[in-house]
């Protein structure tokens, strides 16, 4: 062998052990009973919550609470330790969200999106996180039943805390059926967009399935978020039709210029019962005495605040920062989010034993029961549980506004079972309630 | 029927006197110094959300209709100062109207930045003076005397205009260096040209933001008002003419009462209505219902 020969040979054989070696090396790493490195850094988690626009009024300090959720979060240990850093955007409209989503991923490399109150928000940006982003996106509202059915049938990535919109009506045609349960005619109107549509549609057909005898005398969609807007016309139509009840789905900027106008012009004196969904909200700049209204588990005046749920320890903090409890679900349905997404990252891990990539945490996801702010709530087929439904009366006590004669919608009356679709879980409703 | 037809008009009447003191907001500065500025958009919503501030703060829930006149009044004063100022120290130096619909409309984002600075980002609202003055039942109809008041206050701001325009000597110096009359020869006759500007887009600044704090206690104070009144003023101008009183009054009353009638016969159609009529104007009458040809 010559002197190259042997050269040749040992650089072969220095080749070989260093392949052999890598080998070795990364055999080990696959070793099923070593547990995967978790990064030390903190894990950021993208929010697109309304800071301005017409929905600025049903969850003021939205970022605040963002803020605090992660707080509570980190507080308890992190998401596998690692501290949670939340990235608040203001949702402002759809078109606006989309892009902001588009920042959240590409940009600021989040790991998760917790957003979208509007439904028209969360119907644009579905479909691009299906397709495109593919990461964990936890919808706080946008309870518009064409999310799931229309828009992402087979979702893998969405799911939403929110109501849908089944839920809500339920809750709405059962708890005036029990104040009024003579009721014959009926005016409604909600802001025209997809939501409000569907809301209308939904209500009408559960009302109808269980008092077909009841007349939708008038019913009617204005403008969504128009700046300045003058209802009066609408508000004059309604009084004209003489119903029983007035049922109104305005919220935001749009529903305390609709409370306003229906005041002056006399409505609420005029309508025997109003059931104003959201008059609840907005810092009582919707509240009537007597009027029907809305409240949620993520409400921090409900119940569960006092039942020792982490509601319990994160809405003083909401109130000390802020100095309002919150009035809308979405508030408390941040930190119902990050819950969930910390007891999948958990669980991933646990089973895989690897730091769980977006799809992982996606999968697991679904099926999920945790104890969120608001109670024991599962994620069943993308649907969160988790936010209960009451109705109630509104009453000014010294200055403040109460609801008082809560009605709390039982669970089963709520939830649409994953097994039937919403059309017949509706069928079977007049069954249920006899 | 006339129940009806009454309806229509009284459900009308907010839109109708914001639209006739917004539109002419505008259309003063475009008439009298033949320039574009959109600047009134923005004393617009500042006008809305510092009634909404004051009258709250000062008044509360003790409402008195002098008070709120003279909340009002100091609005009115505080957007003349404004819309001075941004004349005198940034809108004098735009040479060419490209330059001015640019600079105007960017400066809109400055309005809306300070008020978010100010006010945060959650709409405001001060409806005391709508749900405190009562409302009268005439022929069917519950109409709010807020209405009344709010349709006196336009039209009294016309007539004071017309009168300062038509009837005295200084109104006569506006009408020279108007898009009427020939500028060059009015300052060769001795009209200060400045110092008709300068009140003429004080004059502007007032009724921007009397609009402003007129209608806020109807629809509250929000972001993205402006935008809303910047479309409803160039619409009415376009439908009534430059430069016409009646024309702004009558355009107001046109679209105010068809947004009404779509809202209740083609909801889907009320947003779109103005933009309609602005249409069909455009193509039968470019200059306007009530405008003229002009020689500029």
């Amino acid at each position: 062998m010559s002197f190259r020969g042997l050269k040749s040979f040992i650089v072969c054989i220095a080749v070989a052990a260093l392949v052999m070696g890598s080998m070795g090396a990364i055999a080990g790493a696959a070793d099923p009973t070593e547990k995967g490195k978790i990064p030390t850094d903190p894990i950021k988690i993208g929010f697109v919550v309304p800071l301005s626009g017409v929905a600025a009024t049903l969850s003021p300090n939205a970022d605040v609470n963002a803020e605090l959720a992660a707080e509570y979060i980190n507080k308890e240990g992190g998401i596998l330790g690692r501290p949670v850093k939340a990235i608040i955007y203001d949702e402002k409209n759809a078109q606006t969200s989309v892009e902001l989503f588009g920042k959240l991923v590409e940009n600021d490399k989040v790991e998760a999106i917790l957003g979208c109150l509007s439904s028209s928000s969360g119907l644009a940006v579905a479909p691009k996180v299906e397709s495109e982003w593919k990461i964990p996106t936890l919808l706080l509202e946008s309870t518009t039943m064409a999310l799931f059915s229309k828009v992402i049938p087979n979702p893998k990535y969405v799911y939403r805390i929110g109501p849908d919109d089944v839920m809500q009506s339920i809750a709405h045609v059962t708890a005036l059926l029990k104040e009024k349960p003579d009721v014959k005619t009926i005016a409604i109107g909600a802001p025209d967009y997809e939501w409000g549509h569907d809301v209308v549609k939904r209500f009408q057909d559960i009302m109808l399935k269980l008092k077909p005898d009841v007349k939708f005398v008038y019913t009617f969609f204005h403008p969504f978020g128009e700046a300045g807007p003058n209802f009066a016309a609408y508000i004059t139509n309604v009084m004209q039709q003489k119903p029983d009840v007035y049922v109104g789905y305005s919220w935001g900027s749009d529903g305390v210029a609709w409370h306003n106008q229906a005041e002056a012009m006399g409505m609420y004196q005029k309508v025997p019962l109003v059931f104003d969904v959201f008059s609840g909200t907005a810092k009582g700049q919707m509240a009537s005495e007597g009027v029907l209204a809305e409240t949620r588990a993520g409400n921090g005046t409900f119940p569960p605040y006092a039942l020792g749920y982490p509601n319990s320890k994160f809405t003083p903090g909401i109130l000390e920062k802020t100095g309002v409890l919150p009035t809308y679900g979405m508030d408390i349905h941040m930190l119902t989010g990050l819950i969930y997404l910390k007891k999948a990252y958990e669980k991933a891990y646990d089973i895989t034993g690897q730091y769980p990539s977006a799809e992982v945490v996606a999968k697991t996801l679904d099926g999920l029961s945790i104890i969120g702010p608001d109670g024991i709530a599962c994620m069943i087929g993308h649907q969160s549980t988790s936010p209960g439904m009451a109705v109630g009366k509104l009453h000014n006590e010294k200055g403040k506004w109460v609801m008082r004669d809560m009605d709390l919608v039982p669970d089963y009356l709520r939830i649409v079972p994953p097994w039937m679709t919403v059309d017949q879980f509706i069928d079977t409703l007049d069954k249920l309630e006899k | 029927m006339l129940s009806t037809v009454l309806s229509y008009i009284f459900n009308s009447l907010p839109m109708v006197s914001y639209i006739i003191i917004l539109s002419f907001s505008m259309n003063f500065i475009l008439y009298i110094s033949s320039r574009v500025s959109l600047t009134f958009a923005g004393i617009y919503l500042v006008g809305a959300y510092v009634t909404v501030s004051w009258a709250g703060s000062l008044l509360g829930r003790s409402f008195s209709l002098p008070g709120f006149t003279a909340v009002l009044i100091a609005v009115g004063l505080l957007g003349a100062a404004i819309s001075i100022a941004v004349y005198g120290t940034f809108e004098r130096f735009l040479k060419t109207d490209v330059h001015r619909m640019i600079a105007t409309a960017s400066l809109l984002l400055v309005f809306s930045g300070a008020i978010k600075l100010k006010w945060g980002t959650t709409p405001i609202t001060y409806s005391a003076p709508f749900l405190k003055l009562g409302m009268v039942e005439i022929v069917g109809n519950v109409v709010p005397i807020y209405y009344f008041f709010m349709f006196g206050v336009a039209v009294f701001l016309m007539l004071a205009l017309g009168w300062f325009l038509y009837r005295t000597s200084w109104g006569l110096r506006f009408r020279a260096s108007s898009l009427d009359g020939d500028r060059t020869m009015a300052q060769a006759c001795g009209v200060n040209l400045n110092a008709v500007t300068l009140i003429t887009f004080g004059i502007s600044g007032m009724l921007a933001s009397l609009a402003g704090g007129l209608y806020a206690p109807i629809a509250g104070a929000s972001y993205g008002i402006e935008g809303n009144a910047l479309l409803l003023a160039a619409l009415t101008i376009i439908v009534g003419g430059v430069g016409s009183i009646g024309g702004a009054v009558l355009t107001a009353f046109i679209i105010g009462i068809a947004r009404v009638i779509t809202a209740v016969q083609a909801p889907m159609l009320e947003l779109a209505v103005p933009f309609l009529i602005a249409s069909v104007t455009l193509m039968v009458r470019p200059y306007g219902i009530w405008g003229k040809e002009l020689k500029h």
